[in-house]
């Protein structure tokens, strides 16, 4: 299995997440809001494109809107190969982090 | 109207569609202006336009990387085709970049070599305004140029024309015994100058102060090489050196080792004022022995000084014809010349090779274009197969130009890498110290590497602009023919790089054939087994008594002395006087003092008359002249021997009429030439000995050596060495334009070679029916030979008239030439086509052996 980055994983969350509002803005400020980080928007497109292109997204050009000035969306779409993925990263995830104590809080504050 | 307000600004979407550039960027840029829109309505609009512009600064990272990413995966998708490619095809891909890269080898090793000789002189800082004062002589109409002036030259022109800011004299003081404690050599490379030499010239004293080294008449400028051979590890400074047992030199200078790209060649220096003290120097104004170099005051033109100077001479001497004229230093490397005509000089050199380097490079580039395009044809299937599934004329493009590209630079890869491996070889050949750090190689570097791409861009431009109009469905059905426009560039390209081959072939027989005609041209005197010793320091007082004491060995032919050497007998005079001689008639004579036994040890035969003997005082004193049959020819009568001669402010007879003989190298006419009997001037002792035993004849001289002349170590060389070391110019020419010739030649060869293979491939079916129908091995052989050979032999026709030309104008620099004979040309043009035969015959042979069943079985 080919491993993904994390920023990469965070988008392919998002996309699953917002469902069929996904498309760069929401993408975009969703990672924004959960991590706190300050992105780049550029940041997003490359890695939505290479997702693309690997076959874990795929994409569809929405209806021009009025608020957009007629621009259209690039909706974004989970397929099948992403959930795999998805649920791959999950799998690993929590054989890693097993057994794990839920100290990080507790020892965080006591320094 | 509000609506417009709060767009981003222009120039920001500009630059965001300059990044995109993919076919749906609008819904990225309406991404970027959704959240722009946002925040101007919640801040206004200065926040959101600082929030766009940082956005797309951010991005920019992110989008370069993002690019570079793609063009990887698909430049790796290339290299892979490439190499596949260069794998499948082995014979044609090494044919192909040796090829190339042995081409491109030649031209950047030419190309230092060059870069190099022009290189001479540049270091000095004055360069461009320094000049060397010359002399254009008249006699009766006809000009002789010498770069030799009067002693008292310099100081004049310094004091009397104002634009002349320095002047130094540069003279010869060399063969000088030093003697430094128990270490004690003869110093060859010493000159005199003047105190302003140094500030001439760029040679920076490591050791010692420039303003106050020469001030002193004893004082010494050594070089770190001779500094390291007297003192070791020692400071030289202030250190006492004596000089031929008679003076003590203090050194009170320390240079770097002249550049070996310097026209000045000295260890030493000393200063002038010490040849004067010694009494080595005179105030003569008619004469001319020395250098002299002058300093021009900052931008003036030498135009305007010669025009100042040219005269100068009468000013002191009313009666002279005798012009000055400056000459620039930094030409003087390449231009130098003397004599009664320009020729010969060194520049033709550089052009003669700066030709061969472009035809190397042009020859190897049409190969490379020539076999690529050939190739290309058999790819027409892979064109088509890869448009079927997908590929865009663009893609196919793209990857036959970036493939012929990759070939080429591969081949420049190992041209750089050749280049270094035989730069050494180069540099002992030519006796330079060549390397890559020679001034100007960058512009050749850049131009050779553009040189290497376009040779890559337009081989590659056939099959990346003709293969991939082509229809997939023509190509399978095997509709598709190389173009009979393609086959005829290809056949001009074959005869292009075969006459600049035969060209280079016919040039270096020629030099080869001059070079061994001057080796074995008999020279009217015997140079072979003749040893010659250099008389330096007071070795002269002693000649007599080691001639007294050599004769009186069997084992020795002959002992004389001369103050030229024969081969080097350059001196002359003007001023000779007989009686009938036209007074209006100017004439230059050369001019030899030598000792008695002087004809006869050199073997030179008498055509009228009778040799030098000591049984006639007038002989001794040095009124009796021997002349050659040039003088007597000058002279216009029957018999010259006892006629009134007066030379050299002699007055005496001529005695005797030596046959002509070469006492200048074979580049030079024979001249007018007058002996007579001079001990005192002799420079050098002739000594000739038997044929045999050698060493045992080096022995006896040495010990009658040793016991005549304790103080001075024995030194000796063959005078037909030296000689021949005259021709070492031409000689090192000649092997330098034998081994580019054979490189050439191979490189061609190689071209064709493919050529032919490919051609016979391209004909299998066609050979196939041929035999099927009849035709025998040999016929089918001399079928593909055929085409080959013709166009080798117009090759021949092209490179004919130029290879005369050109080397006509060579030899015109030879006053003893080789007749351009068309022996030669036939042999060239035997040679390519017998190379030609080789390269064409094994495909064509093994053409002609396949059997037919193999190539028809499909059809």
């Amino acid at each position: 299995m080919e491993m993904l980055t994390k920023l990469e994983e965070l988008i392919l969350l998002s996309v699953w997440k917002l469902k069929e509002n996904a498309y760069g803005t929401t993408i975009f400020k969703h990672i924004q809001n959960i991590t706190g980080k300050k992105l780049s928007l550029g940041g997003v497109y490359f890695p939505l494109d290479r997702l693309a292109k690997k076959g874990y997204l795929k994409s569809y050009i929405g209806e021009p809107t009025a608020e957009r000035r007629g621009l259209s969306k690039r909706y974004y779409e989970i397929t099948s190969k992403g959930i795999e993925a998805l649920n791959d990263i999950k799998k690993i995830n929590e054989i890693m982090w097993s057994g794990y104590p839920d100290l990080a809080l507790s020892s965080s504050k006591n320094t | 109207m509000k609506n417009k307000k709060i767009r981003p600004s222009k120039a920001a979407h500009w630059l965001l569609r300059q990044y995109l550039g993919q076919s749906d960027h609008y819904t990225l840029i309406g991404d970027f202006e959704e959240i722009y829109t946002e925040i101007a309505k919640e801040k206004g609009t200065f926040p959101a336009s600082v929030w766009y512009w940082r956005q797309i600064i951010r991005s920019i990272p992110s989008f370069v990387s993002h690019s570079i990413y793609w063009s990887i995966q698909m430049i790796k998708n290339y290299l892979k085709i490439a190499f596949r490619n260069i794998r499948r095809h082995k014979g044609y891909s090494f044919i192909n970049i040796t090829g190339l890269a042995i081409g491109i080898a030649c031209c950047l090793l030419i190309t230092i070599w060059v870069l190099d000789e022009l290189s001479y002189d540049k270091f000095h800082e004055k360069a461009a305004s320094l000049y060397r004062v010359e002399e254009n002589q008249d006699y009766s109409g006809r000009q002789f140029h010498v770069y030799q002036t009067p002693y008292p030259l310099a100081p004049a022109l310094k004091e009397e024309i104002p634009e002349i800011k320095e002047a130094t004299r540069y003279v010869y003081a060399g063969g000088l015994l030093m003697r430094q404690g128990e270490k004690a050599f003869f110093e060859d490379y010493i000159w005199a100058v003047d105190p302003s030499f140094l500030h001439m010239f760029t040679f920076p004293l490591i050791r010692g102060d420039k303003n106050t080294a020469l001030d002193s008449p004893y004082s010494l400028i050594i070089t770190q090489d001779i500094a390291e051979k007297y003192f070791g590890q020692e400071d030289p400074l202030g250190k006492v050196i004596s000089v031929n047992n008679q003076y003590d030199f203090t050194v009170t200078g320390v240079m770097n080792t002249v550049p070996h790209n310097s026209y000045f060649r000295f260890e030493i220096i000393i200063p002038y004022e010490f040849l004067r003290t010694a009494g080595q120097t005179d105030e003569e104004w008619g004469s001319n022995s020395i250098q002299t170099y002058v300093q021009l005051q900052e931008n003036t033109p030498a135009e305007q000084v010669n025009e100042k100077i040219s005269g100068f001479i009468r000013t002191r001497l009313p009666e002279s014809l005798t012009d000055l004229v400056l000459m620039p230093f930094m030409s003087l490397r390449l231009h130098e010349y003397a004599g009664w005509e320009q020729s010969g000089n060194a520049v033709q050199y550089v052009y003669i090779f700066s030709l061969v380097a472009f035809f190397v490079l042009l020859i190897a580039c049409i190969n490379f274009m020539n076999l690529s395009t050939a190739r290309s044809t058999n790819r027409a299937k892979e064109v088509g197969l890869r448009k079927v599934v997908g590929a865009l004329k663009s893609h196919i493009i793209r990857q036959f130009y970036g493939e012929s590209i990759l070939f080429a630079l591969i081949a420049l890869l190992f041209a750089a890498a050749f280049t270094s491996l035989l730069l050494p070889v180069l540099s002992n050949l030519t006796e330079k110290d060549l390397s890559w750090n020679v001034a100007g190689i960058g512009t050749i570097l850049a131009g050779l590497v553009i040189m290497t791409l376009f040779t890559g861009l337009v081989a590659g431009s056939y099959p990346a602009l003709f293969l991939s109009t082509f229809q997939p469905v023509n190509i399978f059905k095997g509709r598709l023919k190389s173009g009979a426009g393609s086959s005829r560039f290809r056949k001009i390209l074959v005869v292009v790089q075969f006459s600049l081959s035969i060209l280079l072939i016919i040039g270096t027989m020629v030099v080869a054939k001059q070079m061994n005609y001057m080796r074995n041209k008999r020279l009217g005197w015997d140079k072979e087994h003749l040893l010659f010793i250099p008389v330096r320091a007071d070795i002269r007082n002693s000649y007599h008594v080691l001639k007294t004491e050599l004769e009186r060995d069997p084992k020795i032919l002959g002992v004389t002395g001369a103050y030229q050497l024969p081969g080097f007998n350059y001196g002359n005079a003007g001023g000779a006087d007989w009686d009938g001689k036209d007074p209006n008639q100017e004439v230059l004579i050369g001019i030899n003092a030598v000792d008695f036994d002087f004809t006869e040890t050199l073997k030179i035969e008498m055509a009228e008359g009778r040799r030098f003997s000591k049984e006639f005082t007038s002989d001794a004193s040095s009124n009796s002249f021997i002349v050659n049959e040039e003088v007597a020819k000058l002279m216009e009568k029957d018999s010259v021997v006892g006629e009134r001669f007066s030379f050299v402010g002699r007055e005496g007879k001529i005695v005797g009429v030596m046959k002509n003989f070469h006492y200048q190298p074979l580049r030079n006419k024979i001249e007018p030439l007058v002996i007579h009997v001079y001990p005192e001037y002799i420079n050098y002792i002739l000594i000739r000995i038997p044929p045999e035993n050698i060493s045992g004849s080096l022995k006896t001289i040495e010990n009658i050596w040793n016991s005549a002349i304790p103080n001075y170590p024995f030194g000796y060389m063959f005078l037909d060495e030296a000689f021949d070391s005259m021709y070492r110019n031409e000689q090192t020419i000649g092997t330098l334009l034998k081994y580019f010739a054979i490189l050439a030649v191979l490189v061609a060869c190689l071209g064709l070679f493919g050529l032919a293979s490919f051609t016979a491939e391209q004909r299998t079916k066609e050979i196939g029916i041929r035999k099927v129908l009849g035709a025998n091995t040999s016929q089918i052989t001399l079928l593909l030979c055929r085409e080959f050979f013709l166009l080798v032999l117009l090759a021949n026709l092209i490179a004919w008239p130029a290879a005369y030309l050109a080397m006509k104008n060579w030899l015109q620099s030879y006053a003893y030439k080789i007749n351009l004979g068309l022996s030669i040309f036939l042999v060239a043009m035997g040679l390519a086509l017998l190379i030609a035969i080789i390269s064409v015959s094994y495909q064509a042979i093994k053409a002609s052996l396949a059997n037919p069943v193999n190539s028809l079985r499909y059809e």
